[in-house]
C-alpha cells in the first residue's frame, strides 16, 4: 500500500528535520523565505524548468503574468491560513469563508473610491485597519447566534451568509452599485527610487512582496496562538465538543475567537485585493471560490499550517499553470478548459489514498488510521 | 548528529547542482522590434473562452481567429498569430493574463476585453503598456470616460442603443404600457436604465438572475400589470425562457430586447411560434452582401456553426489591426496611431469604423437597427431614427 511507504517516508523526513539543530532549521527557513522574495524575478524564475528535446518544460506560467499569478496565489494561501484557524483548528465546518473576503474588499473599495456612494475618499492604508474591523465583527456578529451549531448545519448557515452577500451585490444597485461594481480603488501608498509610484497597474511584484509580508506575520500570530491556551482550547473543541465543555473549556467564547480571528484575516486579504485589482464587482467573489478555499484546507491538511499554505498554493496555482501545458507538450489543447475535471480527480485520489490531506495535523493523521483500523473486519469472536 | 547534518547538507548541494544543470532559459526566440515587415506578429484576444459566459466569449474568438486565418492564406511569407487569454469571464483573473500580454513583445493589439467588468481591470494595465485595444463587446459607457488612449469600442454603447430602443417602444409600437425586466448584468441593467429615460415610468420593473429558468413571478407582475410591450435588457437564454413562459401564460405583447438578446440561439430556446414578432435591436446594420461571405466562411471553418453575437464585429475590427500591421505598422505606437485614424467600411457588418478621440465608435456611424422575428429567422425591420 502506497499509504505506509508514504507515512513511512514522511515520518522518516520529520525526524530527520526535527533532528537538526535549530540553526540549521531557522538558515533552511530562511533560505525558503528569501527564494519566495526574488520567485517573481523574471532573471530567476526564467530558469525554473528543463528541456524537453526541443520543447522546454517550463515550472513557471506560460500564458498569465508568473508575477501576477504569485499574487493570486498568496492571496489564496492566506484566505487558507485564515479559513484553517477556524476549519483546521477549532473544527467549525464554515461554507461562507468568502463572505468575510467580500466584505473587506468592499468595505476598502467603499471608503476609498471616488465613485463609491460614500464619496469619503479615504487613502488605502487608512481603510485596511476599518476593513479588518468590519469583517472581524461581522464574524462576531454572525458566529454569535449561529455557532450554537454544529457541523453540517453550521455550514449551510455560513454558506447562506457568503450568498447574501454576494446576491446583495449582484441584484442591488444601492450600496454596492450591483454588477457594474466599484472602480478607481486607490493603490497601497508608496514612492520607488525613480518617483514612480510603487504600487503601479503593470508591475505586480510589489503586491505579491506586500502579500508575502503580510502572510509572514499572520502566520507568526496564528502559530503563536494555536500553541498557546487559546489553541489548545480549539484542539479540545475539535476533539470533542461536549467533553472540552465539561472539563470546563468555554467552548463558545473560543469558537467564536476563531470565527473571528479567520474572518479578519480573510477581511484583510480583501483588503489588498481590492487594493490591487482597483475595481471589484460581485462576480469575483462567487461560491465556487468559498468551496475552493475548504478544499484547500482539506487537501492541504486541516489543522496543520504548513497543509494550509500548500494546500492554498497548489489549488490556485496549478490550474494557472495548466493554461499553458498544451504548449509545453506540443499539442494544441487548452489544459485550462479540463481544470476543474483536474481538480476534481486530485481531490478524489487524495481522499482516498490522504484523507488526512499532504501535510497532515498529527493528531488528525492519527484519527484517521484509528477509523481505518475500525473498518477492517475484526475476527470474530467466539462465543462464550 | 554530525554526521546527519553533514549527509543533509551534501544532499542539498548534490541536488542544487543537479537542478542548476538542468536548469536554462526558455527560447525567447527573436526580439521583435517595432522593425518594418516584422513578422510571427501577435494579435491578442482577451475574453471568456472556458467558464459560464464562454457561449459569447468563443463566437467572438472564432471571428477573430477566422481573419487571422484568412490573412495568413494571403500572406504565407509573413504570418500573424493569435494568442488567446482566457479570462474565464473572471475580473479577478484578468490582471494576471494582461500583464502577460503586455510582457510578450510580439502582441501588438488586442481584441476585447470581451466583458466590461474585466476591461475596467485589465484596460488600465494595457493603457500603461501602450497596447492598443479594440473591444467587440463592452458596451458598458463610462469605459470611454477614464481617458484610456488605448481605448477603442467597435460598436455603439449602451447609450446608444438603449434610447433608440426606447424611441421604437415609443413612436413604432406606440405602447401605453410598458414593462421593464433586466437580468442585473452591468449590459442588461445600463440598457433598461437607457431606455427608461425615453419612455417615462414604466408599467413596472423587476429583475431576474442571470441563469435561473422559472420565471413564474415575474410572469404574473408581467400580465397583471395589462402592458402590452415588455422591454428585456439582457441575453438570449433568460430572455428566450422568460418569452416561452410569458406566452405560455397567454400574454399577447410584444418584446423588445437589446443585442444580447439579437442571436439565433434566442429563437432555438423560445421555440419558433412563441419568438414570433419580437423586436430585437441591434447597434448594427442588416446583412449585407459582404455579409454573406462571412457567415459562409465562418460556417466552413467552424464546422457549421453559425455566427453567434458579435462574431461578425471581432472579425471586421481584427481586419482592421491586420490592415495595419500590412501597411508596416509593426510596434504597437504604430498600430495605435492608425487605428486612431482609421477610417474603412468593415466586410462583415457594414459600418463604417471610425473612432473618436476617447475610443467610441463615431456616433454618426452608430445605426441602430431594429430587427424582428419572423417565421423562425430575424430579418431586418427598419432603421430606427436617431431622434
Amino acid at each position: 500500500m502506497t499509504a505506509t511507504v508514504d507515512k513511512k517516508r514522511t515520518s522518516v523526513l520529520k525526524g530527520r528535520w526535527a533532528a537538526m539543530p535549530k540553526p540549521v532549521r531557522m538558515t533552511a527557513l530562511a533560505a525558503l523565505v528569501v527564494l519566495l522574495y526574488i520567485l517573481p524575478n523574471k532573471w530567476f524564475y526564467e530558469y525554473l524548468g528543463f528541456p524537453i528535446g526541443s520543447e522546454y518544460f517550463a515550472l513557471y506560467t506560460t500564458r498569465s503574468d508568473f508575477a501576477g499569478v504569485l499574487f493570486d496565489t498568496a492571496v489564496f494561501v492566506l484566505l487558507a491560513v485564515g479559513l484553517n484557524v477556524v476549519v483546521g483548528f477549532a473544527g467549525l465546518l464554515d461554507l461562507g469563508y468568502f463572505g468575510f473576503y467580500a466584505l473587506g474588499a468592499y468595505t476598502v473599495a467603499l471608503l476609498t473610491s471616488p465613485e463609491s456612494r460614500f464619496g469619503t475618499n479615504w487613502p488605502w492604508l487608512a481603510a485596511v485597519p476599518i476593513a479588518v474591523m468590519v469583517a472581524m465583527v461581522s464574524g462576531v456578529i454572525l458566529g454569535g447566534p449561529t455557532l450554537r451549531l454544529r457541523g453540517d448545519y453550521l455550514a449551510i448557515v455560513t454558506l447562506g451568509f457568503a450568498e447574501m452577500i454576494r446576491l446583495y451585490a449582484a441584484r442591488q444597485d444601492g450600496l454596492l452599485q450591483g454588477q457594474r461594481g466599484i472602480p478607481a480603488i486607490p493603490h497601497p501608498p508608496g514612492k520607488g527610487s525613480d518617483g514612480k509610484a510603487l504600487f503601479g497597474v503593470v508591475d505586480a511584484r510589489p503586491y505579491y512582496w506586500l502579500m508575502l509580508t503580510l502572510i509572514l506575520v499572520v502566520l507568526l500570530l496564528i502559530r503563536n496562538l494555536a500553541n498557546s491556551r487559546v489553541g489548545r482550547a480549539w484542539v479540545a473543541i475539535r476533539e470533542d465538543e461536549d467533553a472540552a465543555e465539561i472539563m470546563g473549556v468555554p467552548t463558545f467564547k473560543y469558537k467564536l475567537w476563531a470565527f473571528a480571528i479567520g474572518a479578519a484575516v480573510a477581511g484583510l486579504t480583501g483588503a489588498v485585493f481590492a487594493g490591487k485589482q482597483t475595481f471589484i464587482n460581485s462576480d469575483q467573489f462567487v461560491l465556487e471560490s468559498s468551496i475552493l478555499v475548504l478544499a484547500a484546507v482539506i487537501l492541504g491538511g486541516a489543522g496543520n499550517i504548513k497543509g494550509a499554505i500548500l494546500g492554498g498554493a497548489i489549488t490556485w496555482y496549478l490550474p494557472e499553470w495548466l493554461r499553458g501545458v498544451g504548449d509545453l507538450i506540443g499539442v494544441n489543447f487548452d489544459a485550462a478548459e479540463y481544470r476543474i475535471l483536474v481538480f476534481g480527480l486530485v481531490v478524489i485520489v487524495m481522499m482516498i489514498f490522504r484523507p488526512q490531506g499532504m501535510v497532515p495535523n498529527r493528531r488528525r493523521a492519527a484519527e484517521f488510521a484509528d477509523r481505518r483500523k475500525e473498518a477492517v473486519p475484526q475476527e470474530t469472536v467466539p462465543n462464550e | 548528529m554530525r554526521q546527519k547534518l553533514a549527509r543533509v547538507l551534501g544532499g542539498v548541494a548534490i541536488g542544487a547542482l543537479v537542478f542548476s544543470g538542468a536548469a536554462c532559459k526558455a527560447d525567447s526566440g527573436s526580439e521583435a522590434g517595432g522593425g518594418k515587415g516584422a513578422c510571427d506578429l501577435k494579435i491578442g484576444f482577451f475574453g471568456p473562452l472556458t467558464g459560464d459566459a464562454a457561449g459569447l466569449g468563443i463566437h467572438m474568438r472564432n471571428g477573430t481567429k477566422l481573419a487571422i486565418d484568412q490573412y495568413n492564406k494571403d500572406n504565407a511569407d509573413c504570418k500573424v498569430n493569435l494568442s488567446e487569454y482566457d479570462s474565464q469571464g473572471d475580473p479577478a483573473k484578468a490582471p494576471a493574463l494582461a500583464q502577460q500580454a503586455v510582457g510578450d513583445t510580439k502582441v501588438v493589439g488586442i481584441i476585447g476585453p470581451a466583458f466590461s467588468g474585466e476591461s475596467e481591470v485589465a484596460d488600465p494595465i494595457f493603457d500603461e503598456a501602450g497596447l492598443p485595444i479594440i473591444t467587440p463587446s463592452a458596451t458598458r459607457p463610462s469605459l470611454s470616460t477614464k481617458n484610456w488612449k488605448i481605448f477603442h469600442r467597435g460598436v455603439g454603447n449602451d447609450t446608444s442603443q438603449g434610447p433608440a430602443a426606447g424611441r421604437y417602444i415609443k413612436n413604432v409600437l406606440k405602447a401605453d404600457k410598458v414593462y421593464v425586466v433586466d437580468d442585473q448584468s452591468a449590459y442588461g441593467a445600463g440598457l433598461v436604465d437607457e431606455v427608461k429615460k425615453v419612455i417615462g415610468t414604466p408599467a413596472g420593473q423587476d429583475k431576474i438572475q442571470v441563469k435561473q429558468t422559472n420565471f413564474s413571478a415575474v410572469v404574473t407582475k408581467i400580465q397583471s400589470s395589462g402592458a402590452n410591450v415588455l422591454f428585456f435588457g439582457g441575453y438570449y437564454t433568460e430572455a428566450g425562457l422568460l418569452l416561452k413562459q410569458l406566452k405560455g401564460a397567454g400574454w399577447k405583447g410584444t418584446m423588445v430586447a437589446g443585442d444580447g438578446v439579437n442571436d439565433a440561439n434566442f429563437i432555438k430556446v423560445a421555440g419558433e411560434q412563441v419568438a414570433e414578432g419580437t423586436i430585437l435591436t441591434c447597434p448594427c446594420a442588416p446583412a449585407t452582401a459582404a455579409k454573406g461571405t462571412f457567415v459562409t466562411d465562418y460556417k466552413a471553418a467552424f464546422d457549421n456553426a453559425e455566427p453567434g453575437t458579435y462574431a461578425d464585429v471581432s472579425y471586421d475590427i481584427t481586419k482592421i489591426m491586420l490592415e495595419g500591421i500590412k501597411a508596416g505598422k509593426t510596434s504597437r505606437a504604430d498600430l495605435l496611431s492608425f487605428i486612431n485614424s482609421y477610417n474603412g467600411t468593415g466586410g462583415a457588418t457594414g459600418v463604417t469604423y471610425k473612432f473618436e478621440s476617447n475610443g467610441e465608435l463615431d456616433p454618426a456611424q452608430v445605426i441602430v437597427w431594429a430587427f424582428k422575428v419572423n417565421a423562425g429567422k430575424v430579418v431586418p425591420d427598419i432603421e430606427i431614427p436617431k431622434a
